[in-house]
């Protein structure tokens, strides 16, 4: 998953430090060695994402790959997917939605606002755990675009 | 209006009733006085009758002593020609007179007295002729002058002059009678004549209130109809919201319970993977154990296996939180609610004084504006709706100002409208109905707290029969408007849950 010099830095966006901790040893667990930015809160990632710009631009060049969930505590993950998507130069990075909700609708809305990969968090554990590992086996072989 | 029907009802049909009672005994009083007159008149015209064939029956004698005379004097037979004729009338002009007479009211002694007299009269002249035609002139004359006949004449015409003045009087009678029963035959029927108008007079009144009763009867009908179809609208709104509600309530309980049981799970397992690398580690005898294993197992004791009991620990905890936070908004929906009048600067000047010591802290102030209405209402749900957005107004200020927060309210409609109106940070335009839901917060996560304040809020001023609306501008401040049933009782009888 080396690309160049720049290795792939994932972002995680989660609101439960419990999850944000398993999904982070399942998905070493399956090999993945890249660095993990985790954020807690919609407006942390945000900031962090589009940097004092407001465009992204602080990640030029770099490979980014978001780990979003939905159900976050000050914006719903649908948010930052449009804010990500609207910026000029994050508009096509990676963006995996890991989220526990697997209502048909929320799924349709957020193929339509640009995730590339959703993910539903099944509810019980040996499912989850299966699910990141895959996800994380899955991570292995994808290319991810660097930020323009 | 109830009264004024009830009155009119029960007063003007039964006038009508007299009135028709009234007419008939008019009607029957024109037939009566109609029927007098008749007879009257008929009386009367029966005495005329009767005195002309007095008279006549007068003439007749006179002209058989006429006659009488005029034969005595030249005793040629050619006058005696009228006193044939009366003598053969006279006895059936008596006949059908006599019971006349009576009838009349004429004495039998002197309808008997003039027959006797007649008949007297009669014999003297058949008397005197007979002489005549005997050739006895001198006898006839003598007879002639006893004034026999003359006298039993004029015994006749008194007693014609008494039947004149009985006839005459009988007719006179007769002519009053007749006139009394048409004076009050014409009184009665004007009588009928106004009293009829007035009957359809009082017939046409009925029948156009009676119309326009039942024109004001179908107008509210119609009006309830439409406020029917306006309460089903809105029952039918209040359930459509509800069932909203339900849904992102049952939404929201399922993922932020599922949340931290994934933990309780998840960590169970790492665990159970720490426990077992722990054990296999001390299974081994103390010569096997390599640098590696003895790392491991000193990273599950030291590392994973605190981790994971603290996770766990936390994600219990926060599933108590939770349902605790849900069972309490469980209980303020089916608390009974307790409408009493409350003024409402009162109220919350008791609410601002509870929060005093934070507003001293932050340096923060409440104006309470002297124009809030009363209401009739919960006094506790009240507290603690205005308590959570006065606690929010303090929480969220704008660090770079002294938090100023405003209350004022109008009333309107049977509502109270009731604005807190802070100069904190504001709340980004997609918050503003994310705000409301449960386990929801707004902005960077800075301060203490859990999303239910505002949730709670909304469901207790949904239960006063209102609802909360949010304004704000990002930076500058936020207006919370809280509309309430001015009297929540009446809330309760439009269906409010």
């Amino acid at each position: 998953m080396n690309q160049g010099l720049h290795p792939v830095v994932i972002i995680m966006i989660e609101d439960d430090q419990g999850h944000a901790r398993l999904i982070e040893k399942n998905i070493r667990r399956a090999g993945v060695t890249n660095d993990i930015v985790p954020f807690e809160t919609g407006l942390a990632a945000l900031s962090y994402l589009l940097g004092p710009d407001g465009s992204g631009k602080v990640h030029e060049g770099k490979p980014l790959l978001i780990l979003l969930d939905l159900n976050l505590p000050d914006m719903t993950g649908m948010d930052i997917l449009a804010r990500v998507r609207e910026s000029t130069h994050l508009h096509h990075i990676m963006v995996i939605v890991l989220t526990t909700t697997d209502d048909p609708v929320e799924v349709h809305r957020c193929y339509d606002l640009g995730a590339n990969v959703y993910v539903a968090k099944p509810m019980e554990y040996e499912k989850f755990v299966n699910a990141i590992q895959q996800l994380g086996l899955f991570l292995l072989v994808v290319t991810v675009p660097e930020v323009s | 209006m109830l009264i004024g029907r009830s009155v009119f009802t029960r007063f003007v049909p039964l006038l009508l009733f007299a009135g028709a009672v009234l007419l008939l005994a008019l009607v029957l009083a024109s037939l009566r006085f109609a029927t007098l007159t008749r007879q009257s008149s008929h009386e009367a015209l029966d005495a005329a009758r009767l005195n002309n064939r007095a008279m006549q029956l007068l003439t007749l004698v006179q002209d058989a002593e006429t006659s009488q005379r005029g034969y005595l004097i030249t005793g040629e037979e050619k006058y005696l020609g009228p006193f044939k004729r009366a003598q053969a009338l006279i006895a059936l002009h008596f006949l059908s007179v006599s019971g006349d007479m009576m009838k009349a009211g004429i004495s039998h002694v002197t309808v008997e007295r003039l027959k006797r007299l007649v008949d007297d009269k009669l014999g003297e002249m058949r008397d005197t002729i007979g002489l005549k035609k005997a050739g006895r002139d001198a006898e006839a004359i003598a007879v002639v002058q006893t004034d026999s006949g003359k006298r039993v004449m004029d015994e006749i015409r008194e007693i014609m002059t008494r039947i004149d003045a009985i006839t005459g009087n009988i007719g006179f009678q007769r002519e009053e009678t007749m006139a009394n029963a048409a004076k009050w035959l014409l009184i009665s029927i004007t009588g009928g004549a106004v009293l009829l108008v007035i009957l359809v007079g009082g017939a046409i009144f009925l029948a156009v209130v009676h119309a326009r009763q039942l024109e004001v009867a179908r107008q509210a009908l119609a009006e309830q109809n439409d406020m029917l179809e306006v309460r089903i609208k809105q029952r039918t709104q209040f359930l459509e919201r509800a069932n909203r509600e339900l849904q992102s309530y049952s939404y929201i309980v399922g993922h932020d319970l599922r949340a931290p049981l994934v933990n309780i799970m998840g960590f169970t397992s790492e665990l159970e993977r720490a426990a077992a690398i722990f054990a296999d580690y001390m299974k081994r005898s103390p010569d096997t154990r390599d640098d590696i294993t003895e790392k491991l197992a000193r990273e599950a004791v030291d590392g994973d296996i605190p981790e994971a009991l603290g996770f766990i620990r936390s994600s219990m905890k926060r599933m108590d939180d939770l349902i605790n936070e849900i069972l309490r908004l469980a209980r303020a929906g089916s608390r009974q609610l307790n409408a009493e009048p409350l003024n409402l600067v009162e109220l919350l000047s008791e609410t601002v004084a509870s929060l005093q010591h934070r507003l001293d802290e932050t340096g923060s102030s409440v104006v309470l504006s002297p124009g809030l209405p009363p209401v009739v209402s919960d006094r506790l749900a009240l507290q603690q709706i205005f308590g959570n957005l006065l606690d929010n107004a303090v929480k969220y200020a704008d660090p770079s100002r002294r938090a100023v927060i405003h209350v004022s309210g109008t009333i309107a409609n049977g509502f109270a409208v009731i604005d807190v109106a802070d100069n904190g940070r504001g709340i980004a335009e997609r918050d503003r109905e994310r705000i409301f839901e449960l386990f929801r917060r707004s902005g960077p996560q800075d301060r203490p707290g859990d999303g239910i304040g505002l949730a709670h809020v909304r469901a207790l001023v949904r239960r006063l029969g209102g609802d909360v609306a949010v304004k704000s501008v990002l930076g500058e401040g936020t207006t919370f408007v809280v509309t309430l049933a001015a009297d929540v009782r009446s809330a309760r009888d439009r269906g409010e849950p």
